[in-house]
């Protein structure tokens, strides 16, 4: 199943990757296990058949079980995840702002 | 072996083996009562009601979990259907509704999708559907007695008396008609209301088809292929179905099940043939007419008249009509089979009871009398409501919200009763909220004084004391006064099987989806109502669908 290979290969993959990488690979292994193409970095996730709902929340929980992020409800909108390059954005940002980043929030 | 032709005597005959008759049959015979199955016809045969709703699939799980009848889990999911039962159903993953305008191509701006969003829902190619449930019913031991027309029946105090036409004497101490629009208890008793009470007028026109082609399939602008659902063309005081079962990756069924409702008060029937006349209403609508350039009917055409008829009663002193047997309003909405279900569900208990103790009073079966009422008048309402609504698009785009509001959070409800019973078995879970309900007991405790309100206006649009746009207007504004919280828990989309075992979503993505929905299926800028991700973000932000703006 598609949540077993993500978290498997999350844990195989070497920490010091690029959170871009990292990002990616979650993203084409949820999509292609799911039948869909391989997307752009700069391609919206949202268009039709990409992603479906559930592996896109998945991968929202895996983000924060790589990263030492914590996402909150009002963070969930499309300038931070419809596609590779927002979500690298987004995690880079959260990243910058501290390790125990759990009270920390950006654009909403 | 039991030697069937020599037992006379039964618990409960039940008359008509169709969907409804046998799927009952199959709940009874597994508690160990003894059941007759007559009907004068066999297996496989021609039906239509069609199209299953969430609502109507959540009532199987749980008829199937509170019974210990897991065979008809297998018909409530496409590919338990393809892997257990046939490879001839289609898939249904959302309702969509394509507003037309006579003479006009289709704007993708009118059109609605909705979700089936707790799990795929299905198109039943019945023939093969009820012959799967007939045969369940005769693997739990009821008594099948095929072939076979009911020659008399008689209900006294010592039971219900059945005389074949080949002359068997069949006792039984309850008798439950499945036998639909031509009841024989119905006609018997003489049940029926003549004239027929309900408000709304319509009339069908329906067949098989190969060679239907998908609508829009190179200018969707919505999230579902309009080919991998239930597809309503609606127009003025009319609609087209179009009800594929070639649309499941593992069907092999080349079928598409077509039909035209109309309005006989605006379009009285007439003498043509009736796929003339049908060819008549896809000239009016040329993006329709497209669907069917190639289109070949493979069964006769079968023209009705008017579709509309109910029983002054439903049930009585050792007897039971099944839903179609006690009325029916229109396919619109596909709302048979959830009505179907509910008189099923409502029955098993009280029959139990009644054999048990071998009291039969019409007093101990008048609660399902009232549901039959209650789902035919909201049915009625409903549906006429939409006839009058497609008088104008953004009514009729205030109007599928009242739709919407009353299924979609119908089904989250007894989507979290069926997660609350599986997991305890408590029966208290299986009641709902809603103390006094217009159509289930799982709707929002607020949808009746919301339903109660906004049919006097849709019907003041038809007797001219109020506009569409003030109606339209008025209807959206009344949403917002109720709170209709989308109910959606992680555990009861498992159960329902949207989640795989061992899948879990978060607490902040469920508040995440039944927050941005709740604002989508009340917003006309949100006409796209099916829970992609796209969709769930932008509902999220507020935004209208892109291809509104």
């Amino acid at each position: 199943m598609a949540a077993d290979n993500l978290v498997i290969s999350m844990e195989s993959n070497e920490q010091e990757l690029p959170v871009k990488d990292k990002v990616r690979a979650l993203i084409l292994q949820g999509v292609l296990a799911k039948g869909g193409a391989v997307v752009a970095d700069d391609e919206s996730l949202f268009k039709s058949g990409a992603i479906d709902s559930l592996t896109m929340f998945k991968f929202i929980d895996w983000l924060e079980n790589v990263f030492p992020i914590r996402i909150a409800d009002h963070e969930m909108i499309t300038d931070n995840f419809e596609t590779i390059n927002k979500i690298e954005r987004f995690v880079t940002a959260k990243l910058k702002l501290g390790v125990d980043a759990s009270d920390c929030e950006l654009k909403s | 072996m039991r030697l069937q032709s020599a037992l006379h005597r039964f618990d409960v005959a039940i008359l008509g083996s169709g969907l409804s008759g046998s799927m009952l049959a199959s709940v009874l015979a597994k508690q160990g009562v003894s059941v007759v199955l007559i009907d004068a016809g066999t297996h496989p045969r021609f039906a239509i009601g069609e199209s299953t709703i969430p609502h109507t699939s959540l009532l199987t799980l749980l008829l199937a979990q509170k019974y210990g009848v897991p065979e008809l889990e297998n018909i409530a999911y496409p590919d338990r259907i393809s892997e257990h039962v046939c490879t001839t159903c289609g898939i249904k993953r959302a309702f969509g509704f394509a507003y037309h305008r006579p003479g006009e191509f289709f704007d993708s701006r009118e059109g609605h999708q909705v979700g089936t969003n707790s799990k795929d829902e299905n198109h039943f190619f019945r023939q093969d559907i009820d012959a799967y449930l007939f045969h369940v019913a005769v693997g739990y031991g009821a008594v099948p007695r095929q072939k076979t027309k009911v020659a008399a029946l008689k209900i006294d105090r010592s039971g219900v008396a059945i005389q074949t036409g080949s002359g068997e004497n069949i006792f039984a101490r309850y008798v439950v008609d499945g036998t639909g629009y031509e009841s024989i208890l119905a006609a018997q008793f003489n049940l029926r209301e003549n004239p027929c009470p309900l408000k709304h007028h319509s009339r069908s026109i329906f067949t098989h088809m190969i060679d239907v082609t998908a609508f829009q399939k190179e200018d969707n602008r919505l999230s579902v292929g309009w080919d991998q659902g239930t597809l309503h063309h609606c127009f003025e005081r009319g609609w087209f179905w179009v009800i594929p079962f070639n649309n499941h990756e593992r069907s092999t069924n080349p079928l598409v099940s077509v039909g035209l409702t109309i309005d006989p008060r605006r379009y009285p029937k007439t003498d043509s043939p009736p796929e003339t006349e049908f060819r008549q209403f896809l000239d009016m609508f040329p993006s329709v007419a497209e669907q069917f350039a190639e289109a070949k009917a493979v069964r006769p055409w079968v023209s009705s008249g008017r579709l509309q008829y109910s029983s002054r009663l439903t049930t009585g002193y050792r007897y039971c009509l099944m839903s179609h047997a006690a009325g029916f309003v229109d396919p619109l909405f596909s709302r048979g089979m959830i009505n179907t279900q509910e008189i099923i569900g409502a029955l098993i208990d009280p029959l139990l009871t009644a054999l048990a103790s071998d009291d039969f009073e019409e007093e101990k079966f008048a609660a399902i009398n009232r549901l039959q009422h209650r789902a035919l008048s909201y049915n009625d309402a409903l549906v006429n409501g939409a006839f009058i609504a497609w008088s104008d698009f953004d009514l009729w785009d205030a109007w599928l919200r009242v739709w919407a509001l009353g299924t979609v959070n119908t089904e989250f409800r007894a989507m979290n009763a069926l997660a609350d019973f599986t997991a305890t078995g408590d029966q208290k879970s299986l009641r709902g909220e809603a103390l006094d309900p217009v159509f289930s007991d799982f709707e929002d405790p607020d949808y009746h004084s919301f339903f109660d309100r906004v049919v006097p206006m849709i019907e003041g649009v038809e007797a001219g004391t109020v506009s569409p746009g003030e109606a339209a207007s008025h209807i959206f504004s009344m949403t917002s006064e109720y709170e209709f919280p989308i109910q959606l828990r992680s555990e009861a989309l498992a159960r329902a099987g949207w989640l795989k075992p061992g899948d879990r979503i978060s607490q902040r993505d469920v508040d995440f989806a039944r927050n941005g929905f709740r604002w989508a299926l009340t917003n006309p800028n949100s006409r796209d109502l099916c829970a992609t991700i796209g969709n769930l973000f932008r509902w999220r932000g507020h935004s209208p669908d892109p291809h509104l703006v």
